[in-house]
């Protein structure tokens, strides 16, 4: 392996982790970054750390082909999905994980998003964004349904869970993640006009609307 | 975690129970604007919610009405944890009630940020719609009056969050950070509950799956015992 390519994954993992927060797709230890190193290995975020306090050592270097990594930083424990996703997608360079509010909101519907604009559909390379079904963090199940809802388009949202954003390299991963944001609150926005009839979908409509029909207002 | 070992650091105390005991007001003053300052910032918190810390035996809250983005020294109450509570303000009077009676909880934060009073003015209860409420908040966040204080206190016995009717969330944690990030999921939550509707309803995990997910975090995260 090449140490300098290794390093420089590090580098730029720690980079994405403050990125992440910053753009408000995750907080603290939740969510996870990877970066493919080469055909036979990527580099991931370790479990259970806080993207302020993650350093370049701490940032897992796995082989692709096994799953096996060295030292005693436990890697994140959605590396199978990842890993899986870089063996179907071969020109993938990087993928992240988050929560981000949006597509948190279609992951509990469990909706499938379609997506209008030529643009965004260039963008995440489908015309609907599909939600996999529900598996516990970590396990065969969910990293199975994602990889299947992912296909051969650039992310896919997780059930109950959040979503996974991919692209050949982080920059482009970050593109995803916000689009998929945008396409998410578009899809929202166009469900609550579509059944209330009314015209605008800010929070404070919806949640006006919302108690209304509860009777509290 | 790290929120403790800056008060062993500032304090001096080796025992977490006893930290804070020495901090004045100043360092207080100074721990909540790190923490609450951003926090409005962000939107995570609004500026007129109520924070609350426990040092050792000792309570500090914010006064209603205080503006939590320029908190000044006039804006915190003490309390001790023993004395006979007299203030007529209902939301100091159930903090300190729950810092009594739980030894975990190092911070409270009262919040009415947008999504989590519309769903506290409904009353009804918000299932976990995503896995990590379900391991931050709790198996569910249920509503329940002020006044019930007793139900209050058993709520919070499992659960780090619930809706207080008409006044938002209440998020009550190990330490300020982790009553902040209480707060985010608890909105995240509410929000999911209300729009999650207008796409046919949002589906909850199910509770022995979320009960699952609860155990799971506080063994691996929180290293506190329920």
């Amino acid at each position: 392996m090449n140490k300098n390519l290794i390093s420089a994954a590090q580098r730029n993992i720690c980079a994405a982790g403050l990125r992440l927060v910053k753009e408000g797709l995750v907080a603290r230890t939740w969510g996870n970054i990877s970066i493919r190193i080469d055909e036979q290995t990527m580099a991931i975020t370790p479990s259970g750390v806080k993207y302020e306090d993650v350093r370049p050592e701490h940032i897992v270097i796995i082989n692709l082909n096994d799953g096996s990594f060295e030292g005693d930083v436990k890697p994140s424990g959605e590396r199978k999905l990842h890993m899986e996703i870089y063996k179907k997608q071969p020109g993938s360079g990087a993928i992240i994980h988050t929560h981000q509010l949006n597509a948190s909101v279609c992951s509990a519907a469990r909706k499938d998003v379609p997506i209008i604009s030529t643009a965004d559909r260039d963008i995440l390379s489908t015309e609907i964004v599909r939600c996999g079904a529900y598996g516990l963090p970590g396990t065969d199940k969910l990293t199975s349904e994602t990889v299947k809802a992912v296909g051969g388009s650039r992310c896919a949202i997780m059930a109950n869970h959040g979503a996974v954003c991919i692209g050949k390299d982080i920059d482009e991963a970050f593109a995803v993640s916000r689009v998929l944001e945008k396409v998410c609150e578009e899809f929202i926005s166009k469900c609550f006009m579509d059944m209330t009839g009314l015209k605008n979908a800010d929070d404070k409509t919806i949640c006006g609307h919302y108690e209304m029909q509860k009777g509290k207002r | 975690m790290q929120m403790i070992k800056q008060y062993a650091g500032i304090t001096r105390c080796r025992k977490e129970r006893d930290r804070g005991l020495y901090m004045d007001i100043k360092n207080v003053l100074s721990i909540l604007a790190d923490h609450c300052t951003p926090a409005v910032i962000s939107g995570v918190l609004t500026s007129d919610d109520r924070v609350s810390m426990r040092h050792g035996d000792y309570i500090w809250i914010t006064r209603e009405g205080a503006d939590l983005s320029s908190l000044r020294e006039s804006d915190l109450k003490n309390f001790h944890i023993k004395d006979n509570f007299s203030d007529s303000d209902k939301i100091s009077k159930i903090n300190v009630l729950l810092y009594a009676k739980y030894k975990r909880l190092g911070s409270i934060i009262n919040s009415k940020t947008q999504y989590s009073l519309s769903v506290s003015r409904t009353g009804e209860t918000v299932r976990p719609y995503v896995d990590d409420i379900a391991q931050i908040a709790g198996i569910d966040i249920k509503c329940t009056e002020l006044d019930n204080t007793g139900k209050i206190k058993s709520l919070i016995k499992r659960r780090s969050a619930l809706l207080i009717k008409d006044y938002g969330s209440m998020c009550a944690d190990i330490s300020l950070d982790d009553a902040i990030a209480t707060a985010m999921i608890t909105e995240k939550a509410c929000r999911i509950h209300v729009q999650g509707r207008y796409l046919g309803g949002a589906k909850p995990i199910n509770i022995i799956e979320s009960a699952l997910l609860r155990f799971i975090y506080l063994k691996k995260y929180s290293k506190i015992k329920y």
